[in-house]
């Protein structure tokens, strides 16, 4: 006879991603990032384009703790007006300096 | 309360905190059948003196019941994870194979050293007195264990499709860039227990290792290996567990006793510096090896160090304790460090278990951007002109094996630290033999310790002593487990980037 199987403990989908700001520093953004489970989360740190980079990549909608709402806002405001001469000829978004 | 009574009462359940003090304070005791000082031979040489051994706050309020349930939760899913990227061939979504010598260096050059670690806190772990420290570092050496178990886990996979990363554990102990983590962990663990924990907890987990594991893993993610990242799971957690271990640690010994502080900060002295150098290769891998840069080592160094190891000083001034000494001159060095090290190690490539390569115009580019005061005048006219030599079929290699400091056992090749055009020598005698440093950092740990730095095993010295397998390259790489022409030697024309190549080429064309 068989014994329903004991309580499976689910699997953590790797395609389920997330990403929450914790904080800025310069032109770098602060944020945890986890795969398919809260428990699987690291901490990283990105400038700000890789960073919008990253969350594209990885389908990963991105939050932000109310604490660093302020200073990303400002980054983000920031990083939509650099007038383009200082983007680096045919640099990639990355190589925004 | 009879007899009859108490076996048929239910028993009662312990309170957390009773249960706590039952599995922590309580599996301590006075020993009768042996004076305490031979059972604890350890805890005085030091010279550090403990009063109250019961002031010792435990960091986390950890049993060990509780860390076994909690961590087995969290493998359990970790492994699932590395399990589901390897079934995906993860190794497919990084950016550029040259990616993954940055890999094959972890593996070789830090994984080991978690093992180091995790022997380490199990020998002083045994060798404290106190119940409290004794189980921290219990703890500490279970998480050390699982680091280094992983680690190999996780970067297995690239072992399938990647070379160089065979045979890490003997590459550890045989490869001459190697022996620089290895002596210096080995440094730590034949030091006294207090030694120990300063070098390792504090100077390393509390002051350093953060400029290790957030950059390395924002890099690992940014360029899409997401199995290292997995292993930064399990790692970054357990780091803050550690890192409040090394400040606990700091600050029970400076509160037990005044004579304690001095002997302490020498080893803050002692401890930073060498870990300072052992960060040299995490510079290397964030300025050239990472296909996506995330940041620079100067960068790093300014936020982590300087903002954040500044913050932490100042609070520990209260006790007498002052910034470590020579932190001035990592300061200056850090617009040079990684250039210094990349360019050694494209020198001698041919002995290194992993490909260096001249960057990409738009990587000297970036380099240019991010070092505006050191990159075009000093390194960059020398990688185009060792790009020029490599284009007409001369790429340099270096067959003259290179002096090696004493201390650290990187070779020379720092420079003074107000002049980045003159390398850096320092020599001392002693016993009639004269023995040469790369700073005044490296001499300093020296001139404290003669006895034991003399013991030093110099893989330079070994080659040339005929100790490493013979006098050829072939004969050392043979010894190293290393595969000529394979393993080693520039990216281009590696198989590595020949396999690269032939795999992308189909993902782009079953793409169409």
């Amino acid at each position: 006879m068989a014994e329903p199987p004991a309580e499976q403990p689910g699997v953590p989908d790797i395609n389920k991603r997330w990403v929450r700001v914790t904080g800025t520093h310069g032109d770098f953004v602060l944020f945890d990032f986890t795969i398919g489970d809260p428990d699987l989360t690291v901490e990283l740190i990105l400038p700000f384009p890789a960073f919008l980079e990253f969350c594209a990549t990885n389908h990963a909608p991105a939050t932000v703790e109310p604490a660093a709402q302020a200073a990303y806002e400002r980054l983000h405001r920031r990083s939509w007006t650099i007038p383009l001469p200082q983007r680096r000829p045919g640099g990639a978004s990355d190589r925004l300096l | 309360m009879s007899i009859a009574d108490k076996s048929t009462a239910k028993p009662r359940k312990l309170g957390l905190k009773e249960r706590y003090a039952h599995l922590t304070r309580g599996l301590g005791w006075e020993t009768t059948y042996q004076p305490m000082s031979k059972v604890f031979p350890f805890t005085d040489y030091e010279g550090i003196k403990i009063h109250d051994w019961d002031k010792w706050q435990d960091p986390f309020r950890l049993t060990m019941d509780s860390y076994w349930k909690f961590q087995a939760e969290k493998e359990r899913k970790l492994y699932a994870v590395i399990d589901s990227f390897a079934q995906n061939n993860g190794h497919l979504n990084i950016t550029d194979a040259r990616y993954v010598n940055a890999i094959k260096l972890f593996l070789t050059g830090v994984s080991p050293l978690e093992y180091s670690a995790h022997r380490g806190y199990a020998h002083v772990g045994r060798h404290f007195v106190g119940a409290g420290p004794r189980i921290a570092c219990q703890m500490q050496a279970i998480d050390e264990l699982r680091h280094a178990q992983t680690q190999i886990h996780t970067i297995s996979h690239y072992n399938k499709f990647f070379d160089g990363l065979h045979d890490a554990r003997h590459m550890h102990d045989h490869v001459w860039y190697l022996s620089v983590p290895k002596s210096f962990f080995e440094d730590a663990c034949s030091a006294g227990p207090f030694e120990f924990l300063t070098a390792i907890s504090f100077s390393f987990e509390y002051v350093l290792t953060s400029l290790l594991f957030v950059p390395f893993m924002s890099g690992a993610a940014y360029n899409g290996d997401m199995a290292t990242v997995t292993f930064g799971f399990s790692a970054q957690s357990d780091e803050a567990r550690h890192m409040t271990l090394g400040l606990e640690i700091i600050k029970f010994m400076l509160e037990q006793d005044e004579g304690n502080v001095p002997i302490v900060q020498r080893w803050i002295d002692k401890w930073f510096w060498r870990g300072y150098r052992l960060l040299t290769i995490v510079a290397m891998m964030m300025d050239y090896m990472l296909p996506k840069r995330v940041m620079s080592w100067a960068e790093a160094w300014e936020i982590y160090f300087e903002q954040g190891g500044g913050a932490l000083f100042e609070d520990l001034s209260r006790y007498g304790i002052r910034m470590p000494k020579y932190h001035e001159v990592a300061s200056k060095e850090k617009g040079r460090l990684s250039h210094e090290v990349w360019a050694t190690f494209y020198n001698y490539t041919q002995a290194t278990a992993f490909h260096t390569w001249i960057p990409e115009k738009d990587e000297l580019d970036w380099l240019s951007a991010k070092y505006p005061e050191t990159f075009d005048q000093l390194y960059r006219p020398r990688f185009e002109y060792w790009k020029e030599q490599s284009d007409q079929g001369k790429r340099f290699y270096n067959n003259v094996l290179p002096q090696l400091c004493v201390t650290c056992q990187i070779p020379m090749i720092f420079t003074e630290p107000d002049d980045p055009k003159t390398i850096c020598f320092r020599s001392t005698l002693y016993k009639g033999e004269r023995y040469h440093f790369c700073s005044d950092g490296c001499k300093d740990i020296f001139l404290y310790e003669p006895e034991k730095y003399i013991q030093s095993w110099l893989p330079v010295h070994q080659i040339y002593q005929g100790n490493c397998g013979g006098a050829t390259v072939p004969e050392v790489l043979n010894w190293y487990h290393m595969s000529l022409g394979n393993d080693n030697m520039d990216y281009q024309g590696s198989p590595d980037e020949t396999l690269w190549n032939e795999w992308t080429a189909d993902r782009h064309k079953s793409a169409i």
